[in-house]
């Protein structure tokens, strides 16, 4: 059987980083081993070039496709790493089972597939290291336990995507063009458009998302975060440099969002670090005890490209919510309503 | 080998969960009761995000023509890959496999899209050997 892979033709193979990514892993993570100073080492044997101001330069165009799961699968429970034959066979199952071509499980199947795979560009690849799930804290590789509330945020989200809709507020914010789920903070990988690119002066770094092309805005200055009142869709940032890692510091979410059930107190700790000359590690910590039983985190390496980044101007084809609702209101109009 | 099984099933069980939904929910859009199959000329190709749109005519038996838009995805992918809208050109004859719009409009989610002798119109560049002529420039 002939596999459809999107596209990597264009990218370098992944830069030797594996060690250095793995002990990025256990110097990060609060059950840090004894290894982590000999793991600290190994890290420290790339060096980032530095910016005109003297910071180290995590600038260009990251891509963070891959498709190692956030959680380990239940399957894998106890085993956090794949030998290298079983990373190629589970890489050749994921890919085929993501296939956008396939014709298999009937019509309503079909229609969420929606289009072929020439449109996707998910990533063909697990994580170097090839870690079974992109968190590294708790060990089991799980979020930990969810509270009520965050239970009935993921539900609520769920139902959005399936009741009728009464208007575009009924819709996700995606489908409205607002928000996208995955470019976060914190970002995560997508089905396509997985692209961020980092632009560094001396008192900000920007990070702008492809998908839908918001830019964070992160100053470096040691400003406090605005007053709790002040809620903002992306939340705040703030950033310092310790050592090579960049550390940004997010508060002031607002509670139209909803990472994985996280309510607006969400505070997240991101860190980023370019562990060599093509990979751009990234870590981000959650701490948000109304919807975590604890803290976890999340590390994926992120490979340079050349870019560049297309415009998403999203709504400016947003047909799919005129259809959406002209659909919900035909229904009912069938329905007799 | 039994291994191999194991993790073959384990990741299925997870891709299960995992939503297929890019953008937006198709089923909200979309009839999976209304299967249907066009030969059309494009007449446009609206190369937008957060889905390029391909308008084609559609004659019918009686002659009558008729404009449909089908849904593609992000042109942004397929941008990166060299592909353009003007990698299709008006008056190329394309054949539609898709689900027509749940409002009866002329409107289908290009499930799959092809020239008429069965290649595809986008390819992964793994199939690059039938993709249409790139835009040179």
């Amino acid at each position: 059987m002939k596999h459809r892979f999107a596209t990597w033709s264009g990218f370098a193979t992944w830069s030797v980083c594996s060690i250095a990514g793995a002990a990025l892993a256990l110097a990060q993570t609060p059950a840090a081993k004894p290894a982590s100073a000999k793991a600290a080492a190994i890290a420290k044997k790339y060096t980032a070039p530095r910016t005109a101001d003297g910071q180290p330069d995590l600038q260009g165009i990251w891509s963070n496709a891959t498709i190692t799961p956030l959680e380990r699968p239940d399957d894998l429970a106890g085993k956090p790493t794949l030998t290298a034959k079983e990373a190629a066979e589970y890489e050749a199952a994921v890919n085929a089972r993501e296939n956008r071509d396939r014709r298999d499980g009937g019509n309503a199947a079909d229609v969420g597939r929606a289009y072929n795979e020439a449109w996707y560009d998910r990533g063909t690849k697990v994580i170097e290291t090839r870690r079974t799930s992109l968190i590294i804290d708790p060990p089991d590789g799980k979020i930990p336990a969810l509270s009520g509330a965050a239970k009935q945020r993921i539900a609520a989200a769920a139902d959005r995507r399936t009741r009728v809709a009464e208007g575009p507020e009924d819709r996700t914010l995606s489908e409205r063009c607002l928000n996208w789920a995955t470019a976060g903070p914190p970002m995560l990988p997508s089905a396509y458009n997985n692209n961020y690119q980092i632009v560094q002066t001396r008192d900000f770094v920007a990070i702008s998302n492809e998908q839908i092309h918001d830019v964070r805005m992160i100053p470096l200055d040691g400003r406090p975060h605005p007053p709790k009142e002040v809620r903002q869709w992306l939340g705040d940032s703030r950033g310092h440099w310790e050592g090579d890692t960049l550390v940004v510091d997010t508060t002031n979410f607002t509670d139209k969002t909803v990472f994985r059930g996280s309510s607006a107190n969400l505070h997240l700790t991101e860190r980023f670090t370019r562990t060599a000359a093509d990979t751009l590690t990234y870590t981000f910590s959650v701490d948000d005890p109304s919807s975590f039983a604890h803290p976890w985190t999340a590390q994926i390496p992120s490979e340079k490209i050349d870019g560049p980044i297309f415009e998403y101007a999203c709504h400016e084809g947003n047909y799919g919510m005129v259809g959406i609702l002209s659909g919900a209101r035909d229904a009912e109009k069938k329905a007799g309503k | 080998m039994r291994t191999k099984l194991m993790l073959v099933a384990g990741f299925g069980a997870l891709l299960a969960v995992v939503p297929a939904w890019a953008h937006h929910a198709f089923a909200a859009e979309f009839d999976a009761q209304k299967p249907v199959k066009l030969t059309g000329t494009v007449t446009k190709v609206e190369w937008i995000n957060p889905h390029a749109w391909i308008h084609i005519d559609v004659k019918d038996a009686d002659g009558k023509v008729t404009n449909w838009m089908i849904e593609g995805g992000s042109p942004n992918t397929l941008l990166r890959r060299g592909m353009t809208k003007n990698s299709l050109e008006t008056g190329t004859v394309v054949v539609v496999d898709g689900y027509q719009a749940k409002d009866g409009t002329s409107r289908a989610n290009g499930r799959d899209i092809t020239f008429q002798d069965g290649r595809k119109l986008f390819v992964g560049s793994s199939d690059a050997a039938s993709a249409p002529p790139a835009d040179a420039k």
